[in-house]
């Protein structure tokens, strides 16, 4: 079978076998109670803030900041690891398949249900805090929003499944060194960091950034992107979905590299 | 392309543990016997071979190319011996899939799993979900996608595990017919006299890692001179038996029952000759002869022992 019909056929069989997993269910209850939460809360919201600074805040703090990457990380360590642990993987690996394909395949999947994932989030949150309530200076939140947000998403969801994907073809227990990562690594260096080129190593502030840019932020939403040290995203920057991508290449180049040479159930001996 | 699959010098480690150490073996068309306790190192033989795992030494060779090249694997089929698939698939669209992924078209591999399945006993059951598959029921449909692509090289590891007598047989008979075709098949198992009926290339031994013989059965136990032969032979008239035998050079030890006496003897070919003249010379006096020692299980035994 060629590469690209192998990562398509792996692709397929990887969000099949994503749909079944519980956190995607998890997930999903978590994305629909928020929406609930929030649409008995905005009419309160509206009192104080505008629609687009409510919509944003909301959506950065609760997708993009928790459900996007956590979900993307662990759909890429479970499209990876899942047929490894189940040891259904013997049937792929013997099979006459490039591993950089299928690799290509389980990443892709991930990103997609992630992405898919979030950006129903995002609507569902669209749509209930337009529905209720006046907005302050009766500017609700612009639909326009949610395109800038899906172009993020789908860019970040790549990165963080790259890294999913990596860490499941690198380390024994990916999902706690991602965790670790999303919250030390990413929290510290996209919040802490002065210099541009330390922010640039994570998704978080490409996203960032990309966002500022898109929407010219104000109030709370500002104070959001801008992290508590107030940093204001670099002109001289990468261009944020450059960004995003590159460090998506790169975590995927370095997983195929490793899945490439990764021996079946090496660490069971008969 | 004549198939073959080669070990030269192998060896393989866990760390610190040694799994396989200095395997030569060289397998051809017809089926070859893998033979050896648990843990002796049949099934890393297997997954060297299938390119799952890579040798610490040495060389691994499928009709040429190492095993882990994808040319290799388009020719090999290989049933692992673990118990796992999608269980929510059925049969058929799980043997359909891997045929897939074996390169053919989605209608030429729905057709061939049909047929496979069915040649394996599942036609009626293909449509079911493997979920609720019985253990000989999974175990075919494991066979069933390494037969499926009709493979040079077909690795089976303990394919009779789970079967039931029938079964076995019916397993045993499609693997005999596909080693007789000219693939090189290579069946690991610890059932040893079933593995001796349809090893028609011979078996290789393996212990602890190191393969201790490989060719045929009944030419391994002639070359263990050093080992008496067992002959056990029912007889009217045991005890006038067991006085006649005694007083053959041949004959190292007698022992005698109700209705049989056992011998044991080092130069079996001479044995027998005596045992034609013997048993010619009165009527019922041997009515007949069972080595009890020749079979693979015997060789074995003597060869770990």
């Amino acid at each position: 079978m060629n590469p690209a019909l192998t990562t398509l056929v792996l692709a397929r069989q990887t969000v099949v076998r994503l749909l079944k997993s519980r956190m995607l269910w998890f997930l999903l209850l978590g994305v629909l109670g928020a929406t609930a939460v929030f649409y008995f809360a905005s009419r309160r919201l509206a009192h104080s803030m505008r629609g687009d600074t409510a919509f944003g805040t909301i959506a950065v703090a609760v997708y993009m900041q928790f459900v996007l990457p956590f979900g993307a990380l662990y759909f890429g360590v479970n499209g990876l690891q899942g047929d490894i642990e189940d040891r259904t993987s013997v049937y792929l690996f013997s099979r006459p398949l490039s591993r950089t394909a299928m690799l290509l395949g389980k990443w892709l999947a991930a990103a997609l249900v992630a992405t898919v994932l979030v950006v129903f989030g995002l609507v569902l949150l669209h749509a209930a805090l337009a529905a209720r309530g006046t907005w302050r200076l009766n500017i609700g939140p612009p639909v326009s929003m949610l395109a800038s947000f899906a172009h993020g998403t789908a860019l970040a969801a790549l990165a963080y499944a790259g890294l999913g994907v990596w860490f499941g073809a690198w380390l024994r227990r990916p999902l706690i060194f991602g965790i670790v990562f999303l919250s030390g690594w990413e929290g510290v260096i996209a919040n802490a960091a002065q210099q541009a080129s330390a922010r640039a190593l994570t998704v978080s502030d490409s996203l960032r950034r990309l966002l500022w840019h898109a929407h010219a932020p104000r109030d709370q939403y500002a104070e959001i992107l801008l992290g508590p040290l107030r940093i204001e995203p670099d002109p001289e920057a990468l261009d944020p979905s450059l960004a995003m991508l590159r460090f998506a290449a790169i975590t995927v180049a370095l997983g195929a590299w490793i899945y490439g040479r990764r021996e079946y159930d090496a660490r069971t001996a008969e | 392309m004549t198939a073959t699959l080669e070990f030269h010098g192998v060896s393989k480690w866990y760390g610190q543990v040694s799994a396989l150490t200095e395997v030569d073996l060289c397998c051809g068309p017809g089926v070859t016997g893998l033979v050896g306790q648990n843990g002796a190192g049949k099934s890393t033989l297997m997954k060297l071979a299938a390119g799952l795992l890579n040798p610490s030494t040495g060389e691994v060779s499928l009709c040429g190319e190492r095993p882990t090249r994808r040319a290799a694997r388009s020719v090999l089929g290989y049933c692992p011996d673990i118990d796992r698939f999608y269980e929510e698939m059925s049969g058929r669209n799980f043997v359909a899939w891997m045929l897939r992924l074996d390169g053919m078209t989605a209608r030429a591999a729905k057709a061939r799993a049909g047929e496979v399945l069915d040649e394996l006993g599942l036609g009626e059951a293909m449509h079911r979900r493997i979920g609720g598959y019985s253990k000989g029921m999974r175990q075919r449909v494991k066979l069933a996608q390494a037969l499926g692509k009709r493979p040079s090289v077909l690795l089976l590891d303990e394919p009779l595990t789970g079967l039931d007598p029938v079964a076995r047989h019916e397993v045993t008979q499609v693997v005999r017919g596909i080693g007789q075709s000219g693939v090189c098949v290579l069946v690991s198992s610890h059932v040893l006299h079933e593995l001796q009926n349809f090893a028609d290339a011979g078996v290789a031994l393996i212990h602890q890692g190191r393969l201790l013989a490989h060719g045929a059965v009944a030419e391994l136990r002639a070359q263990m001179g050093e080992r008496p032969h067992r002959l056990r032979l029912r007889s009217e008239h045991p005890r006038e038996l067991a006085s006649r035998l005694a007083a053959l050079d041949v004959v190292a030890s007698v022992s005698v029952g109700d209705d049989d006496v056992r011998i044991e003897t080092r130069a079996v070919a001479g044995a027998f000759a005596e045992l034609t003249r013997v048993g010619a010379s009165a009527r019922g006096l041997i009515t007949e002869l069972q080595p009890l020692d020749d079979d693979l299980e015997a060789v074995f035994g003597y060869l770990v022992s």
